[in-house]
């Protein structure tokens, strides 16, 4: 995945929207202090899947857990290796955390294969 | 990878032509929470006005920011018009249509006129690069010449984050601004980069999930990303970055999002916030009061005696009185509003509310709207803004009037006082059950509301809480200014408008006095002429003071039978047999149909119908509240206020739709009439309802 | 209404005083400053209804915007 342009730095190995392999499971069946991958998003309606995306709960970022229940809130890291350590919060009912299914871990592409979507 | 380099076709060149008012007008973009409100007030200051989006119920502001140096040719300002926050432009919501909608050209606020706009600006949160990104991604995609205006750099460089601009220029292929809203750092180079913004040089990719991958990389890569790495020194282990405020904020967060903790804490803040205004207020509106009574004075002393004269101090003066006097409370509540969305608090309470609230059918958001509407509707509804989804908005504009607002005070007391008279514990609780009531209604009302008219999914709760931050003094000084403004101009013309309206049915047509306040005027000249007469002093000044009462009293029934006759006296009248099964006579007919100009002028209309004081009355006079406490009906005999009548009258006054201005305000942040309409239609046959259940239930089971 | 009372009614209009028709012209302008701000404006036939909104040409406004193709 390189571009045209002569004088652009080649990607940083690893930032691409990679979900280790593992069990899904809900959002809600995590611990407080968790760190995971999301894996997908199980919304009914694909609009609201739009908005998690659009919020930054996308396939292939890490969440972190700071409460469970109602409500939920969690912290989001941002992809994987990425660097960016980008943190922002996101509040959401302990129904919307339900459905947000996730691979526990916070490795660095584990297996090197992009696994489950 | 689908991204290209492109130059600027020809076609895209002459688009940047001067345009027709030669004016160009940049959208301001952005995620919320990104500081582009701040960034929109420290560009432009109080150069801007509000308007609204034609068609929808987003407002919009339309700040002028001047070119610096008048020398350089082209354009000499700009209209910078503030969007709503959103994450990203194609989402299914209200407020990126209004975004999609404007950038391509087919929505203009209403001052503004149509057409595509000149350049965009997108606001981007340092501390949160790759997701800010992707929005930038999607309006790079529409080839308008755009500026990134890099904002909280301040709290970036806190954060130990470097961030390569060059590279981000380069990648993005449109200039990027460091700057800093709050401090003022780099606003100057914004606005010269927005003057000279030109189409970008690359186009990002169009499927959203690349582009997503396409944000992130650029990201990495201004934030010195290389082989995995992180230039911040304080990077954990885990490759995360220990962000110095994370562990205060992540301690604090479950302790107010949590039911147990956090609405303990709630009350005491919401408790606080009301208090104060309470309190505080109290001095300007004593002020205003006394500036409005002096003005009073002032016109019947220095004026010619006439129609005009009694045009401009009763009815004129009387309503920008009945306006003003709404406004310290008003900016007080939203200031200190605004200073608590600012540090993020409110994005908590909304959340941990949520619950309390989702059973009616209502967001977590409403609280603060209705909330608000505990001192006045007005302010109520118009902070309903802050509810992200039209549908859940309009139901809470719909039921904010229920909240017993402070106008509806001086009718319970009045009441309260009379059904307990010498037992405060029970008037207390009297009191709170009519808060309830109120309260109950709304939600209840919401309910049906959201399962019939506004029937639809909600949103779903999902909510970004921003980092807790000191609330800017500034900020919060010009939206209460903005508000203010607003509440000033609707609100002002309405009240002003009925008052006027009432004042005339009030005073037309004339009657002659009855003979009865002749002969008592006679009475009062004579006792006069005695009490002047008079040697021994104690007698003379009994005398006197009883001439005074005689001649007073004359003026009160005077006062009284040109009223029943007037107009309004006869409407009520008219009126009577509808609201006769609700236990009320034409008198008290006559004080609900004065009060849907301002509620609290139904204890003053009662006054004055009832021959026991002026229109000005204070409804803290003890005296002339007890007389009309006492007042009997026609027949001479019965109280106006039984018991029965009593309690049907508290209950109409806390579910009636009573106050004109909330129906403009509703009118118009609704975006159409009939939902005002609807409001008062409902609440008023709630109200009726309830109050004539109420008194046939208590006649029939034997209460006088 | 017999001819009598709306004399009588008249009468007490006090029609001869300049005052009394410029304060009944204001208080008019005050009514319909009122009616304006609160009915709903598919009743008022002078009310301007047209949205500012021009015509969208896609069925779905989403995807229509990519101004490539300028």
């Amino acid at each position: 995945m390189s571009d045209s342009s002569a004088n652009v730095v080649l990607n940083p190995p690893g930032c691409v929207a990679e979900v280790p392999t593992g069990a899904l499971l809900a959002l809600a069946g995590l611990s407080p202090g968790e760190i995971a991958h999301v894996a997908t998003l199980g919304m009914d309606d694909p609009a609201d899947n739009a908005l998690l995306r659009a919020m930054g709960l996308r396939p292939g970022v890490r969440v972190r857990v700071i409460r469970l229940g109602q409500p939920s809130i969690v912290e989001v890291l941002g992809a994987e290796a990425c660097g960016c350590a980008c943190a922002s919060r996101i509040g959401l009912t302990k129904e919307l955390a339900a459905k947000v299914m996730v691979v526990r871990g916070e490795g660095q592409g584990v297996g090197g294969g992009s696994a489950a979507r | 990878m689908s991204e290209r380099v492109a130059e600027a076709t020809p076609s895209e060149v002459s688009a940047r032509a001067m345009p027709a008012d030669g004016v160009l007008h940049v959208p301001l973009l952005g995620n919320p929470n990104t500081g582009k409100t701040t960034l929109f007030n420290a560009l432009c200051g109080l150069r801007h006005k509000t308007s609204n989006f034609p068609g929808t119920t987003q407002d919009a502001r339309i700040g002028t920011l001047r070119r610096a140096m008048t020398g350089d040719s082209g354009a000499p300002e700009i209209h910078l018009i503030d969007l709503p926050g959103i994450y990203s432009v194609e989402l299914d919501q209200s407020e990126a249509e209004v975004c999609r909608n404007v950038l391509a050209g087919r929505l203009s606020p209403k001052a503004e006129p149509f057409g595509d706009p000149e350049g965009v600006c997108v606001v981007v949160d340092a501390t949160n690069l790759p997701r800010n990104l992707v929005l930038v991604g999607e309006v790079l995609r529409r080839r308008l010449p755009t500026v990134v205006a890099l904002n909280m750099m301040d709290l970036a460089r806190q954060q130990g984050r470097q961030i390569n601009l060059r590279t981000l220029e380069e990648q993005l292929g449109c200039r990027v601004i460091a700057v800093s809203a709050r401090s003022g750092e780099g606003l100057e180079e914004l606005t010269a980069a927005l003057f000279a913004a030109t189409v970008p040089t690359r186009t990002p990719p169009g499927v959203q999930a690349e582009l997503e991958l396409w944000a992130d990389r650029i990201a990495s890569r201004a934030l010195g990303a290389s082989a995995g790495g992180l230039v911040a020194e304080s990077v954990g282990s885990t490759g995360t970055a220990a962000l110095p405020r994370a562990s205060l904020t992540d301690r604090l967060d479950p302790i107010l999002v949590s039911p147990w903790t956090g609405v303990p804490i709630f009350a005491a803040i919401m408790v606080g916030l009301f208090y104060t205004i309470f309190s505080v207020a109290h001095f300007p509106m004593d002020w205003i009061d006394a500036i409005f009574a002096w003005t009073t004075g002032w016109i019947e002393s220095h004026l010619p005696a006439g129609i005009l004269r009694d045009l401009l101090s009763q009815g004129v003066v009387a309503g920008v009185g009945a306006t003003v006097i709404f406004v310290p409370q008003i900016c007080l509540l939203f200031f200190l509003i605004s200073l608590l969305e600012d540090t993020g608090y409110l994005a908590r309470a909304a959340l941990l509310m949520d619950r309390v609230l989702r059973p009616f059918g209502l967001p977590g958001h409403a609280f603060v709207p209705l909330l608000s509407s505990h001192a006045c509707a007005l302010p109520g509804i118009m902070s309903a803004r802050v509810i992200p989804d039209p549908k859940d908005r309009l139901a809470t504009i719909l039921v904010a009037p229920f909240m017993t607002c402070s106008a509806r005070l001086p009718v319970y007391v009045l009441v309260t006082s009379l059904l307990f008279r010498d037992r405060p514990l029970m008037a207390g609780l009297a009191f709170v059950g009519c808060y309830a009531l109120g309260a109950g209604a709304g939600l209840i009302s919401a309910l049906i509301a959201r399962r019939t008219l506004l029937k639809g999914k909600s949103r779903p709760m999902v909510l970004e809480l921003p980092t807790y931050k000191l609330p800017s003094l500034r900020t919060a000084a010009i939206t209460t200014f903005d508000r203010g403004l607003v509440f000033l101009k609707n609100a002002g013309t309405n009240i002003l408008a009925i008052c006027i309206v009432l004042w005339w049915l009030g005073s037309y047509p004339r009657v002659t006095p009855p003979p009865e306040a002749e002969v008592m005027r006679q009475q009062a000249v004579e006792l006069r002429q005695i009490g002047e007469a008079e040697t021994v002093p104690e007698k003379k000044t009994h005398t006197l003071e009883q001439a005074g009462a005689q001649s007073e009293a004359a003026e009160r029934l005077i006062a009284a039978h040109a009223r029943e006759h007037s107009y309004v006296g006869r409407l009520g009248k008219t009126l009577e047999p509808v609201f006769r099964p609700l236990g009320y006579d034409w008198q008290l007919t006559i004080g609900v149909l004065t009060s849907f100009a301002a509620r609290e002028v139904f204890v003053s209309t009662m006054a004055v119908v009832v021959r026991a004081g002026d229109a000005d009355l204070d409804p803290g006079d003890a005296g002339a509240v007890q007389s009309v406490q006492e007042a009997t009906r026609s027949d001479g005999v019965t109280p106006i206020f039984t018991t029965a009548t009593c309690w049907s009258i508290l209950v109409y006054f806390v579910l009636a739709m009573q106050c004109l201005p909330t129906l403009a305000v509703t009118a118009k942040e609704s975006g159409s009439a009939k939902w005002a309409l609807l409001q008062f239609v409902w609440m008023s046959g709630v109200a009726y309802v309830a109050a004539l259940v109420v008194y046939q239930a208590l006649r029939l089971s034997g209460v006088a | 209404m017999n001819v009598g009372v709306s004399n009588a009614v008249l009468a007490s209009l006090p029609v001869g005083d300049w005052q009394f028709w410029v304060a009944s012209v204001i208080a008019i302008g005050a009514l319909w400053v009122v009616i304006n701000s609160v009915v709903p404006s598919d009743w008022l036939p002078w009310k301007s209804k047209t949205k500012s909104t021009k015509a969208s040409l896609t069925i779905s406004a989403k995807r229509g915007e990519d101004r490539t193709d300028h």
